[in-house]
């Protein structure tokens, strides 16, 4: 059973990226609050509080997620916490600047609010998506790179609303990745931040980002996240990154791969 | 045909309803003319449609354009719907 062995195959791998994302796997909870109750469309979202330092977090259980809305992207509602915690587990293997952009995402059972099954857990950045086109101003250079890794991933949903700018404290972060990894015969890619860079003319590769393709490609299993994915979004991950490095620019988001 | 209806997410007020139909859609309700008409993204094909090559394509991107917390799309009628999405149980996979 595929979900059975891709999430065993994930939470075996959680933890080992650095203590804030060891904290999401196992930081005694303290408090659970729902957001956004009957916001129709939307997948269900909890701000989960940790003891101790009292850092906190966004889960979204698989049971909350919005089911037409996942099968319309092509993805089973486990599918989806399973992209979003891969996406944080590609930028960490990646490393800078994609680590500390994209904040650190585990799947964890939280009987609180379903013991019937787990969701994605991300850490908590800051609140504020309101003014997140200015970011595009302030912080072009991590926007670029957010372009780059949304066409590696294939983000089919990079819209202004999951890029979170705090101008006060010249932070960036880019969230909600758990609608990605398209398979070849799936949706297409969609990314504002994508589109952005490529009407710029700036959709040629960089020297960081020619590397981390390489990694990609020369990974025996897709810097280890075949096995969370599955093969065929697997594959066309490492088609995206092959089809870019020898064309030497970023696909587009509507492009077909060979 | 699919048939979208648009909502204030607050308190559920309808802001538009719009069908799809051969060569087009139709939009009704206060934002009749504000709804904006642009191609965007179709689903399930995830290509960029517009409401006349595509309608239902169209019409079901709405849902993913409209999801925030003031302003969300649903679909109340689709001929060619889609799953919904059984809840599932994973506790004997997460305690194995």
């Amino acid at each position: 059973m595929a979900i059975v062995d891709q999430l065993h195959a994930l939470l075996h791998d959680q933890g080992a990226s650095g203590a804030e994302e060891q904290g999401l796997v196992d930081a005694p909870i303290v408090d659970v609050d729902r957001i956004h109750e009957g916001e129709q469309g939307a997948n269900e979202t909890w701000v989960i509080t940790f003891g101790g330092v009292g850092d906190q977090g966004y889960y979204k259980p698989i049971n909350g997620v919005n089911g037409t809305l996942a099968a319309l992207f092509g993805l089973a509602t486990w599918e989806v916490a399973l992209c979003e915690a891969t996406a944080w587990r590609v930028a960490a293997s990646l490393g800078a600047p994609w680590s500390e952009l994209v904040p650190p995402c585990v799947v964890r059972a939280i009987d609180e609010v379903d013991p019937r099954a787990p969701g994605s857990l991300v850490a908590q950045r800051f609140g504020d998506r309101e003014r997140s086109l200015e970011a595009l101003l302030f912080d072009p250079q991590s926007c670029l790179r957010c372009a780059f890794f949304d066409a590696l991933i294939g983000n089919m949903d990079r819209r202004p609303a999951n890029v979170l700018y705090e101008p006060s404290r010249d932070d960036l972060a880019f969230i909600d990745h758990g609608f990605a990894f398209p398979s070849r015969s799936g949706t297409m890619s969609h990314s504002d931040l994508l589109e952005w860079r490529h009407r710029l003319g700036l959709d040629g590769l960089e020297d960081r980002e020619r590397e981390a393709l390489d990694e990609v490609i020369d990974s025996s299993d897709c810097l280890g996240v075949e096995r969370y994915l599955g093969d065929e979004r697997a594959e066309a991950m490492i088609a995206r990154a092959k089809t870019m490095r020898a064309r030497d620019r970023l696909i587009r988001s509507d492009e077909v791969l060979p | 045909m699919v048939r979208v209806e648009i909502r204030q997410s607050t308190d559920d007020t309808l802001l538009a309803t719009v069908d799809s139909a051969p060569g087009g859609i139709a939009v009704s309700g206060p934002w009749e003319r504000l709804l904006d008409r642009s191609p965007q993204l179709g689903l399930p094909s995830g290509r960029i449609v517009s409401a006349e090559s595509d309608p239902d394509e169209w019409t079901r991107g709405l849902i993913a354009a409209f999801r925030s917390p003031d302003v969300a799309a649903r679909i109340v009628h689709d001929d060619d719907p889609l799953p919904d999405g059984e809840p599932v149980d994973l506790r004997a996979a997460i305690a194995a």
